[in-house]
């Protein structure tokens, strides 16, 4: 079992790769082959669970920690490898006709990703697992809807796109960490097995909240509903095969991964019927507005992710039931229609409602228009379509059980599906109804357009009808079988449903007539949208970003070095708290003190000064040697002439070459600093001075019973056989320091040379006069 | 503005100097010396030279053999290491030998004098090519 | 057999010192270079197989005892980061061959400076002295100036003095607080060092010293508000010098902060938890809203590195097992996916001849395969999955939200968002778009710059999908981190001379 479930999700991702390096169009013929393996493999499992039970696959992936790669498959998971293995053929087949050349490797790669990544989603028992494919959707997404990089508006809408399910797919993976936390486990089963102490535990709301952000965004639920509109700058396949069939319903299937775990949660029900009808209700109004037809089906495909999100909500009263009907009924037609309106482009040379409105394409494109004609019924919910049981079963289920009184919920769906009715009649009466004779110029000429435009649409519109006619057997057998279907068809419901229904249908026709009336209307114009503050955040964001940017690199080296030196001062103030001591607890005496060290001293700090204050370069260089003279003499006291002497000749050389380099460069100008910048950099000056001399003071009048140095001095003549143990260390005790100060040496000299050479020979250029000077 | 009884002291000096660093460095391990002062005490020598000769000519003249010092003397270093490794010893573990004198003294020989003229080389070239880059270019030759 | 610990650094340094004297003959020295390379990855394997069984080598230099020379220790941490190191400087090597024009006299330099740096960056992972280490920070920090201004332009030297003025106070700072360490308890050797803090009371100075030492390594690491140094100087440098330094540099101010926080809080951390969790937090946000204000491919990418090192710090911080080895993890995957995108971006610069977004447009129509390359490490730095960044990230938020820091985390969380928009801006301004621009490099080979590059993208991948065993290597290492006392142990059971022996080596020794 798992090998199965392990083609089945890893077969697209490898004739993807395989598309890459085999040309065209033997590479779209290949593709065909990863649809095809999935619904050969994937049959028997629906054979197997459709009817109940389920399938637990263990695969180990992080054993020390805990997590596991787990596969599942129950009735929900076979449904939905069935539904992306069936409409991916015929996306597939749809478009090697459809993009010819423009199906390149690439394509056929990120789209053959896409469909392993859906399949690994609704495969996965592991949320982890889950959310790994639910990201690569993600992404895959964003390229496929960027293809055509070329158009400002496909870099735009795949960027929304991208970023909107990106905040959702965070707050899924905040969600999941969280839920893992609480229950100790990422598994779903072993979570359906304890969903009642989790639901008892009120701190499974914020996870939840956090799982459902992901599932609203993925599903396009208000308030970000705005990107799926943004994202169809796609080609029509594309915007068919996951932006209506199947990864728009990632969220709707991750609400019924959850369900089994979170339906009897307090929130569970108010939240996804209010947001769900919400935007059924928006969604269907922007549809309304809609002259673009994909425009129109994108809009469309929102309401009816917001009826999918509404179910599950309700289905905590009434049960699962019809579930799977309605999923399958949407992905059915309205996957057909974005193919069809990717054919009406090709066949009428627009998809403008302003332009087609107008012309009466009935008499040409009969076949076309009967299939749409199929499709918007569908969409209505019309008898003897699949999208009247669909229908039946929402209302059902708003209704919690038959229509015994007005609620709002109830209310809203009326209304939202009267407004089902004047999109679908836009669709369909809009573009084949009209009073003009179509020209004939526009458009591709017939025989260049495939008829597998129209047979792929057709193929996918045959299960609606054969579920719409023969009710019983299709749902009882096929879709959902081992349940007893109560809805069989239309005439057994000759109550209050039928008087609502036809009041829709008139309703909605009056409403098609007058829609441009209608969507001229300020009333519900200015709805809420978080795209404007989408927007307005993200542009807020970078504006900030590139002042904050220039803000953090302001300043030049003197404020970085004060930075630097004033942290030091914090740390080691802030060591010494921690210790919990002073610094001098031990006492004062450092050494050997001879009395007249005070006079080294003052020469050194004198010289200081003097380094610091001067304004011409070689008395500073001078006094700096001063210092370090000084300094020499120190060691003398503490009785190392080696350091005394290597002091004296580092001071002797170094000074050397700084005369030599001050010879060729301007003298120091005047000072410009402020007033006030002197003395910061002064007083910053000072106070780092002191605390680094207290500190090196601290250090070295601290008394320590065993130093590394005491060691050396015992080893240095019996072992390293030396009577100098200061050259002991550094050639053999600590050779390796040695060995490295001196590649440090090299290295100084070998980049100066570099750098002399570099400005040497750079070819002229702009910046060639700066370089002679 | 040059002083002719400057020049006559640094062809002099540098010989004297640079024999003088041998024995800081060759007796560094007992006494105050070693290759790193050695080598500063060379560069000193060489810098009083090229003072009196032109800091550019001085070392374009000592150019190849500094380069050759630099590889040399960073080579050796590690390879004054190696040896042990070489032995099956941790790296940088040094060996000591006696090689008796007629009479009664003895050479100490030890691979931390190999150590030892290696950091002498490096010094010598480094600091000597630092000084070189920094006062070379197009100054005026002799 | 413990001579393998040094061998990353002493084949680096011979390497280099043989091409110093090859220096006029660059095509010898090219194959040289790369000859060795390998070799050097070679090594970095033979101490990362015994490691992460959990053995710690230890090297005594000289065959002296750690209390008297110096002693250099390859535990896990240490091997994967040489590992690691290695295998994309390698990438870096070869790909730097296409990025230099002709007759610049940059590649006769770039070379051994190379070979020179990883010394310095191998023997910051390797030795087990805080002296020692001063010395091999020194060497990669000569080698990094030279590297950053190969080429010596003037607004170049410019905009590097900052980093130069920065590393040498820092370096200063160092010595100090190495300094005091030594006056107050008599060694400069880590492991002996830890064993201090934990058995004796110890005086004021050595703390401040401590901190001092850890303030230097937080500059190392760029984090704040230390970090200016950084984005300023990287974009600046050669690409193939930047794409060095951004795999390297600050990744070995997070190893010395990895290395010596559990030994010197020896597993309690208290205070300095605090600090880093916040400083942490702090820098991963200022981190990536500097990066998205800028306006260049490499601006961009180097700012980010700041906001990164705020992520593997704060593994660091919430110290435990499991946050320590996501810390880790995604230390390694930043090394690969960091170093892919610059030199996925440095194509895009030679083929644009400018950095600035804007200048180049449509390079995934033109380039399919560089585009592919850089969209991968693109996802993989903001943590998307199946890429390395997800396990990284996705680990540090479990073991943050156990540890209860729930601010800290979200702020890494959201700023893995913030990652992603700044990574699109780039992407939809040159990888997207009607093709515009140069459409071949205007000198140099693209194809040995593509290759390397691609192979880091294929790392991420590999490391996305193998996030269990790689993963389970990290806990291992991580465990062994906090526990601090396999290490220590494996320091003072290192053998090697020390007084103690006298008594019994003077027979032998006096002949």
């Amino acid at each position: 079992m798992l090998l199965t479930l392990a083609v089945i999700i890893g077969i697209p991702f490898l004739i993807g790769g395989l598309a890459l390096v085999i040309p065209r169009p033997w590479n779209g013929w290949l593709a065909l082959l990863a649809p095809a393996t999935v619904i050969a493999l994937g049959l028997p499992l629906w054979m197997e669970v459709g009817g109940g039970g389920e399938i637990l696959v263990p695969l180990s992936w992080f054993p020390d920690l805990g997590l596991t790669a787990d596969l599942f498959v129950n009735r929900l998971g076979a449904f939905f490898v069935m539904l992306i293995g069936i409409i991916g053929l015929g996306i597939v087949q749809y478009s090697r006709y459809y993009l010819k050349e423009d199906a390149t490797g690439w394509f056929w790669f990120l789209l053959l990703s896409f469909m392993g990544s859906m399949l690994g989603i609704v495969l996965a028992d592991s949320l982890l697992l889950l959310f790994v494919f639910w990201e690569l959707t993600t992404i895959t997404s964003f390229l496929l809807i960027g293809i055509d990089f070329g158009k400002e508006e496909g870099r735009k809408g795949a960027l929304q796109a991208f970023l909107v399910t990106g905040v959702g797919g965070l707050a899924l993976l905040v969600g999941i960490v969280l839920l893992g936390q609480l229950a100790g486990t990422y598994n779903l089963t072993e979570l359906y097995a304890m969903s009642g102490e989790i639901v008892a535990d009120p701190r499974h709301t914020i996870p939840l909240i956090l799982i459902f952000l992901g599932a609203f965004t993925k599903s396009a639920q208000f308030p970000f509903h705005f990107w799926l509109p943004g994202a169809m700058a796609a080609p029509a396949p594309i915007s068919a095969y996951l932006h209506s069939a199947t990864m728009v319903k990632a969220g709707v299937f991750l609400l019924g991964r959850m369900f089994p775990i979170f339906s009897e949660a307090a929130i569970w029900l108010p939240t996804l019927a209010t947001i769900g009808l919400i935007t059924f209700l928006v969604a269907g109004w922007n549809a309304v507005k809609s002259s673009d037809l994909k425009q129109l089906l994108a809009h469309s495909t929102v309401a009816y992710l917001g009826v999918l999100t509404a179910l599950y909500g309700f289905y905590a009263r009434v049960g699962l039931e019809g579930e799977l009907v309605n999923i399958l009924n949407h992905a059915l037609y309205k996957s057909s229609l974005f193919l069809l309106i990717g054919w009406m482009e090709k066949a009428m040379g627009s998809r403008d409602l302003a332009i087609l409105e107008k012309e009466r394409w009935i008499g040409r494109e009969k076949l076309g228009a009967t299939l749409i004609g199929i499709g918007a019924f569908a969409m209505i919910g019309m008898p003897f379509l699949l999208g009247f049981m669909a229908k039946d079963t929402f209302f059902y289920a708003v209704a919690e059980g038959p229509i015994e009184g007005l609620t709002l919920a109830l209310v809203i769906t009326v209304l939202a599906s009267t407004l089902a009715v004047i999109y679908a009649l836009k669709l369909w009466a809009g573009v084949f109804f009209g009073s003009e004779e179509p020209p004939t110029g526009r458009g591709y000429p017939r025989n260049k357009i495939s008829i597998w435009l129209l047979v792929v649409p057709a193929l996918l519109l045959l299960p609606q009808v054969v579920g719409g006619v023969i009710p019983a057997w299709y749902l009882g057998q096929v879709v959902e079988p081992g349940t007893t279907w109560q809805g069989v068809a239309f005439w057994q419901y000759l109550d209050v449903k039928l008087v609502i229904t036809l009041a829709m249908l008139v309703a909605g026709y009056f409403g098609y007539r007058h829609w441009r009336a209608i969507a001229a209307t300020p009333f519900l114009s200015k709805l809420p949208s978080v795209q404007r503050g989408g927007e307005g955040l993200v542009s807020g964001t970078l504006a900030h970003a590139s002042s904050l940017s220039r803000m953090l690199q302001l300043g030049g080296h003197p404020r970085y070095g004060s930075i630097i030196l004033l942290v030091a001062i914090a740390v080691v103030i802030g060591g010494v708290a921690f210790s919990g001591r002073t610094l001098f607890d031990h006492g004062l005496v450092w050494g050997p003190n001879p009395e007249f060290a005070w006079f080294p001293a003052l020469v050194v700090a004198i010289a200081a000064v003097f380094t610091v204050t001067l304004r011409k370069r070689i008395p500073k260089a001078v006094m700096m040697a001063v210092v370090g003279y000084g300094m020499a003499v120190f060691y003398v006291f503490f009785r190392a002439p080696d350091l005394a002497l290597t002091q004296l000749l580092v001071e002797t050389v170094s000074v050397i070459l700084l005369l030599l380099i001050f010879r060729r460069m301007p003298e120091l100008g005047d000072d410009i600093r402020s007033v006030r910048r002197r003395v910061v950099h002064g007083v910053v000056a000072v106070v780092v001075g002191l605390t680094m001399g207290a500190l090196a003071w601290a250090a070295g009048s601290y008394h320590v019973a065993e130093r590394a140095g005491y060691e050396q001095i015992r080893l240095a003549l019996p072992i390293a056989e030396g009577r100098n143990v200061v050259n002991v260390i550094l050639v053999d005790f600590r050779g390796m320091d040695t060995l490295g100060e001196i590649f440090v040496l090299g290295i100084a000299a070998f980049g100066a040379y570099a750098l002399f050479r570099g400005r040497r020979h750079r070819p002229a250029g702009p910046e060639a006069e700066e370089v002679k000077r | 503005m040059r002083s002719y009884i400057l020049l006559a002291a640094a062809r002099a000096l540098l010989p004297v100097t640079v024999l003088f660093a041998i024995y800081m460095l060759l007796r560094g391990h007992n006494e105050p010396g070693g290759g790193f002062i050695a080598g500063l005490v060379t560069t000193a020598a060489i810098i009083i030279e090229g003072l009196a000769f032109g800091v550019a000519h001085t070392v374009r003249r000592l150019g190849r053999i500094l380069t050759a010092f630099l590889v040399i003397g960073l080579g050796l270093a590690v390879l004054a290491g190696l040896i042990a490794v070489a032995a099956g010893d941790p790296f940088l573990t040094n060996y000591h030998w006696h090689m008796p004198l007629p009479g009664d003294g003895y050479v100490h020989l030890s691979t931390t004098l190999i150590f030892d003229i290696g950091v002498y080389l490096a010094v010598i070239a480094s600091t000597t090519v630092a000084i070189g880059v920094f006062a070379g270019g197009e100054e005026e030759t002799p | 057999m413990m001579n393998l610990v040094a061998a990353p650094v002493l084949i680096s340094l011979m390497t280099a010192v043989v091409l110093l004297a090859l220096n006029h003959r660059p095509g010898t020295q090219r194959i040289v270079s790369i000859v060795s390379h390998l070799l050097l990855v070679a090594s970095a394997v033979g101490l990362l197989v015994p490691t992460l069984a959990g053995e710690v080598l230890v090297l005594t230099l000289g065959n002296w005892a750690p209390s008297v020379g110096i002693t250099w220790v390859a535990d896990g941490l240490s091997a994967v980061m040489v590992f690691f190191a290695l295998i994309t400087s390698l990438l870096v090597l070869i790909y730097s061959e296409g990025t230099f024009d002709e007759g610049d006299g940059v590649r006769n330099y770039f070379h051994p400076l190379h070979h020179l740096l990883l010394a310095g960056v191998c023997g910051s992972f390797l030795t087990g002295d805080f002296f020692n280490l001063f010395v091999f920070f020194e060497i990669m920090l000569l080698a990094s100036f030279a590297m950053i201004s190969l080429g010596a332009r003037p607004r170049q030297l410019n905009l590097t003095f900052p980093y130069v003025l920065v590393n040498l106070v820092g370096s200063t700072l160092l010595l100090g607080g190495i300094g005091a360490v030594y006056g107050t308890v008599g060694t400069v050797n880590m492991a002996e060092v830890s064993l201090a803090i934990q058995t004796q009371e110890l005086p004021a100075a050595f703390w401040a010293g401590v901190g001092l030492i850890l303030l230097v390594f937080a500059t190392k690491a760029a984090l704040l508000p230390l970090f200016f140094w950084l984005p300023d100087a990287y974009p600046i440098a050669p690409i193939a010098v930047n794409a060095l330094f951004a795999s390297l540099l600050s990744k070995v101010g997070v190893y010395t902060l990895f290395r010596s926080v559990p030994l010197i809080t020896g597993g309690e951390v208290g205070v300095i938890q605090a600090v880093l969790v916040v400083v942490g937090a702090a820098t991963m946000l200022i981190g990536v809203l500097g990066a998205l204000g800028r306006s260049g491919i490499r601006d961009i990418l180097s700012f980010h590195i700041v906001s990164q090192v705020g992520y593997m710090v704060f593994g660091l911080a919430v110290f435990t097992p499991l946050a320590v080895a996501a810390g880790l993890f995604y230390t390694v995957h930043n090394i690969i996916v960091k170093t892919g995108l610059i030199m996925a971006g440095g194509i895009a610069e030679r083929m644009g001849g400018s950095q600035k977004l804007g200048v180049i447009k449509g390079v995934a129509r033109t380039h399919p395969w560089v585009a592919a390359a850089f969209f991968i490490c693109a996802v993989a730095l903001a943590g998307l999955p199946p890429f390395s960044g997800f396990w990284g990230k996705f680990f540090l938020a479990v073991a943050g939200y156990q540890a209860g820091m729930y601010a800290a985390t979200t702020i890494a969380i959201v700023v893995g968002l913030l990652t992603l928009s700044s990574m699109l801006k780039i992407w939809l301004s040159v990888f997207w778009g009607e093709p515009s621009g140069n459409k071949e490099p205007a000198f140099g080979n693209s194809k040995g710059m593509l290759v390397p590059t691609l192979v880091l993208a294929g790392i991420a991948v590999v490391m996305g999908f193998g996030g269990g065993p790689i993963m389970h290597y990290s806990m291992v290492v991580a465990e062994n981190l906090l526990a601090v006392t396999p290490y220590v142990d494996g320091v003072m059971q290192a053998g090697g001379i020390s007084a103690d022996d006298l008594a019994a080596l003077r027979e032998g020794v006096e002949r």
